[in-house]
């Protein structure tokens, strides 16, 4: 409908995830019309970030680094290592504020049927670190899925090997959630492991 | 025409995103074997997500290969694996997502299906239920060699002196033992694949081997990935 330029635009935007034809358009519309300076920047920094940004080669979360400011940084404690799935999920601890240790990205979990394997979710990295750093503690982060809880398991049993003590981060009812809406099976997992109080 | 909504019970085999509120589930159902069907996800506010190993209620309409589930909501309690148990449940999910026939009667695998998850759930010996699946599912799907009789006609003798070479075409055929080679089964072996004692087969790791033989025509070049889970 437009000129083969903008239409190459509104294609390119269609490809950010959740973002529809409408969106897409909306979005490419904006910035030609109200604000070229800002799709100048847009544009320059997201060539920048695709050139330079790469994996951390130590916790594979995306950094333009070598070793990313978490592994760099001395302040972090090296006995606790948290493995997570996605680097999405280091930026969920992240804004917690509780956790001070270093971190794994696995970048997926265990998924035969998908043909996703230890091997394609870094385990031969992660069996490395578990042998060459003096890691006290492995916090396994990974999502309460039927698949998460595989990988977890997964890397309890190579942690064992390495006799580092392995802990799963809890999970159950949320935080201001009600319990009638929550399934059976978080019930079920929240009342099996009640504390105190 | 109006579409005809079916209503049955099914286990989800395997689940992907479709879109940020819809998945693509395959669901192993008794009447239809594994159909692949569209689900939309619920608010926000309700955390149900169809998840393995729960049995469930669906509603699904659809004349295509992607069926439209319109509801789906637990029928009871998932069976809860964890560990090495839970490896064997994505194995076996693995094994009917890459063996079962799409939109085939299949009553008796469906039975088996939740044996087979109870056992795990539940039994001390769990692996032996996993030999026992593996040698329903390749009856169902109609590669069970003949137990009774070998490729001559002759009728197995059921000893430990006497020996069969398993050929995954045609069946048993007996030979005179020269060396043990991944193929040759005692006739004890084969007794045991026809009763499937589950107390014999505890003590019997020639089952795996068998059955890893049978499934191997099956399954083509590509592996089984869940078998990776356990090295």
């Amino acid at each position: 409908m437009f000129s083969p330029l903008i239409d190459q635009l509104i294609n390119a935007l269609k490809q950010l995830p959740g973002v529809g034809p409408k969106s897409a358009q909306r979005m490419a519309l904006h910035l030609l019309e109200r604000d070229r300076h800002g799709a100048k920047k847009l544009a320059d920094v997201l060539g920048q970030s695709v050139e330079n940004v790469k994996r951390c080669e130590r916790c594979r979360i995306l950094t333009e680094q070598t070793l990313c400011q978490i592994c760099t940084n001395p302040r972090r404690d090296p006995d606790l290592l948290c493995v997570v799935e996605s680097p999405a999920d280091v930026l969920a601890i992240e804004s917690a504020s509780v956790y001070k240790g270093l971190y794994f990205v696995l970048l997926g979990k265990l998924s035969p049927i998908d043909g996703i394997g230890p091997k394609e979710v870094g385990m031969d990295e992660l069996n490395a670190r578990f042998e060459n750093e003096n890691i006290q503690e492995v916090i396994i982060a990974t999502n309460p899925t039927v698949e998460g809880e595989a990988t977890a398991h997964y890397i309890f049993e190579h942690a064992q090997k390495y006799t580092i003590k392995a802990t799963r981060i809890a999970h159950g009812i949320p935080l201001g959630g009600e319990l009638e809406y929550v399934d059976g099976g978080t019930l079920a997992h929240a009342i099996s492991s009640r504390r105190e109080i | 025409m109006l579409m005809v909504t079916i209503k049955t019970t099914c286990f989800v085999i395997h689940s992907r995103p479709f879109s940020d509120s819809r998945l693509i589930l395959q669901l192993l159902t008794p009447n239809s074997g594994v159909i692949s069907a569209l689900y939309r996800l619920p608010s926000k506010k309700y955390t149900f997500r169809p998840k393995p190993f729960e049995p469930l209620l669906a509603y699904y309409k659809g004349d295509h290969s992607l069926k439209t589930l319109t509801s789906l909501e637990q029928e009871g309690m998932a069976f809860s694996l964890s560990g090495r148990r839970l490896f064997c449940g994505l194995y076996v999910n693995e094994l009917v997502q890459r063996l079962l026939r799409v939109e085939e009667e299949s009553h008796t695998l469906f039975a088996d299906y939740f044996a087979v998850l109870e056992h795990l759930a539940n039994a001390d010996d769990y692996v032996t239920s996993l030999r026992v699946f593996e040698l329903n599912l390749l009856e169902y799907l109609g590669y069970a060699p003949d137990y009774t009789y070998d490729i001559n006609g002759d009728p197995i003798v059921y000893s430990e002196d006497t020996y069969y070479l398993y050929d995954s075409s045609l069946g048993f055929k007996h030979i005179v033992f020269i060396k043990q080679a991944i193929n040759i089964f005692t006739g004890q072996s084969i007794g045991l694949l026809n009763s499937k004692n589950k107390q014999a087969m505890q003590t019997n790791s020639t089952i795996k081997r068998f059955t890893r033989l049978a499934l191997k025509p099956l399954l083509g070049h590509k592996p089984l990935k869940a078998r990776s889970l356990f090295d």
